[in-house]
């Protein structure tokens, strides 16, 4: 959604020099160059069960002495190479298993992460700060409890519904779930799960109350990228019961998203005069 | 000549007038001066931002300029790429082509807006191995920014060195951390453009 934002800020704001990342962060990080994660997700990820591997890459003697919880000791020292082929022994078979390094020297990080993702480990991360903006954030740290074992098992995102769940629940129609999708006009008005409400994210901050609080609510966007966002928008807001379509729409099988589904359901939008309907 | 030149000027006048009293301008601006940098300023035709939050099933607001245009549309507005106004962003650049009805309300014929996957200028690209070079230099002595166009949650997870997040969707929320000089390089990076 970098293209909206580089559109406001040129023609709206009148910024002279705005450019984007087409290939975005997914690819960013494809092409072996540092990536981050901040404490805030770390400490999420512990507090509600996120599947990761966390390594802290310090001297033994630090690690045992003050650790974030969870973690697994590789000193990288001053043989990285060989401290790496260590862990890459004991990772599991799943190379795209999220990995996360800290240390207290951001170096360290930085080379352990472009080692392994040249060993083909694609969801490889950088604490932001390392263990010292964790420390200084007040988060927990643990007194010689490191794992001597690497317990990975994938585990699915707070409220993520995966796509065969996603596609039974079309075939069933409860009446009970609302199915909103978020994309904007131009992508829904091409193709859509018909019968699904639009609200575009970019129009949610004034619209999330139109949606009903006593029905199941599952957002649907093209990547899942917008469907989280708005999916944690509506539990910050008291919603109870929200799920979030965590997959590409490419992988949907035939014949979920139809072609004019959004002109065909919605035709009565716009009655006419000044009297036209609420969208919803 | 002089005579002639001041008949000249008059029927310029005469002519703006009656052009005014039939658009029922006011004098009201029908252009923003960064539309005009690129749009001509047409008549019965204005070419602004929507007000946040006056987007609705059956009028919404523009801004041109200083001025602000409550225009009502209906069934029969021509609405390109979009079924209601009310799906579109706040301070989304539009054009609408509108006729003043008679009571004076200003009526939509026609709504178009730029969709984001129309903004593919190769200009306005950058790739993933020249933000590598720049994220070698220090942004303030380059001047420069990266901002991450996608959620909190997005970029708590994770994210390119040094950027600043910047969610598309609340704009207006995030708009304090652009930067003061308009000349600043703003690199944007979202998922992907996919």
């Amino acid at each position: 959604m970098s293209p909206h934002f580089a559109r406001l800020a040129k023609e709206v704001y009148g910024y002279k020099n705005v450019k984007y990342m087409v290939s975005g962060h997914m690819i960013w990080q494809a092409d072996i160059n540092p990536y981050y994660t901040e404490p805030e997700f770390l400490k999420m990820a512990l507090d509600e069960g996120i599947s990761h591997i966390l390594v802290d890459l310090r001297s033994p003697e630090k690690a045992r002495q003050a650790h974030i919880r969870g973690a697994v000791n590789y000193p990288l020292g001053k043989d990285p190479l060989t401290a790496m082929k260590e862990l890459n022994k004991a990772l599991p078979s799943d190379k795209k298993a999220r990995i996360i390094y800290y240390s207290d020297n951001p170096e360290e990080a930085l080379q352990a992460h472009k080692i392994m993702r040249i060993n083909g480990w694609e969801d490889g991360y950088i604490l932001n700060g390392g263990i010292d903006t964790w420390k200084a954030k007040g988060y927990p740290l643990e007194n010689n409890k490191l794992q001597t074992k690497i317990a990975y098992k994938k585990t699915p995102l707070p409220g993520a519904m995966y796509i065969d769940e996603y596609e039974k629940l079309i075939a069933n129609k409860p009446e009970n779930t609302i199915i909103v999708d978020v994309r904007s006009p131009v992508e829904y008005m091409k193709s859509m799960v018909p019968g699904a409400l639009t609200i575009p994210i970019e129009t949610m901050n004034r619209r999330w109350i139109e949606l009903p609080r006593d029905k199941k609510i599952v957002l649907q966007c093209e990547a899942g990228n917008r469907a989280l966002m708005v999916y944690r928008q509506l539990m910050d807001n008291g919603f109870k019961d929200v799920r979030w379509v965590d997959g590409h729409i490419k992988d949907f099988s035939k014949g979920v998203l139809q072609e004019g589904a959004y002109q065909k359901g919605r035709q009565s939008v716009l009655t006419g005069g000044n009297k036209g309907k609420e969208g919803v | 000549m002089k005579r002639k030149r001041l008949f000249t000027s008059l029927l310029t006048a005469v002519m703006l007038i009656a052009a005014g009293t039939a658009s029922a301008d006011n004098g009201k601006e029908r252009i923003s001066a960064i539309c005009a940098e690129c749009h001509k300023n047409e008549s019965q035709t204005i070419r602004g931002t929507l007000v946040p939050g006056s987007q609705k099933n059956d009028s919404f607001q523009v801004q041109a300029g200083k001025d602000i245009w409550s225009v009502r549309y209906d069934k029969n507005s021509k609405l390109n790429k979009v079924a209601t106004v009310k799906d579109l962003p706040d301070e989304k650049a539009v054009k609408v082509r509108f006729r003043t009805e008679d009571n004076g309300q200003v009526y939509a014929e026609e709504l178009s807006y730029k969709s984001n996957y129309g903004f593919k200028n190769p200009d306005d690209v950058i790739s993933v191995s020249e933000v590598v070079e720049l994220l070698k230099k220090d942004p303030k002595v380059a001047n420069y920014v990266i901002f991450d166009s996608r959620g909190y949650d997005n970029f708590i997870e994770g994210h390119l060195p040094g950027a600043v997040l910047m969610p598309h969707y609340q704009f207006q929320a995030f708009k304090d951390r652009m930067p003061a000089d308009k000349n600043t390089l703003i690199v944007a990076y979202c998922r992907g453009a996919s």
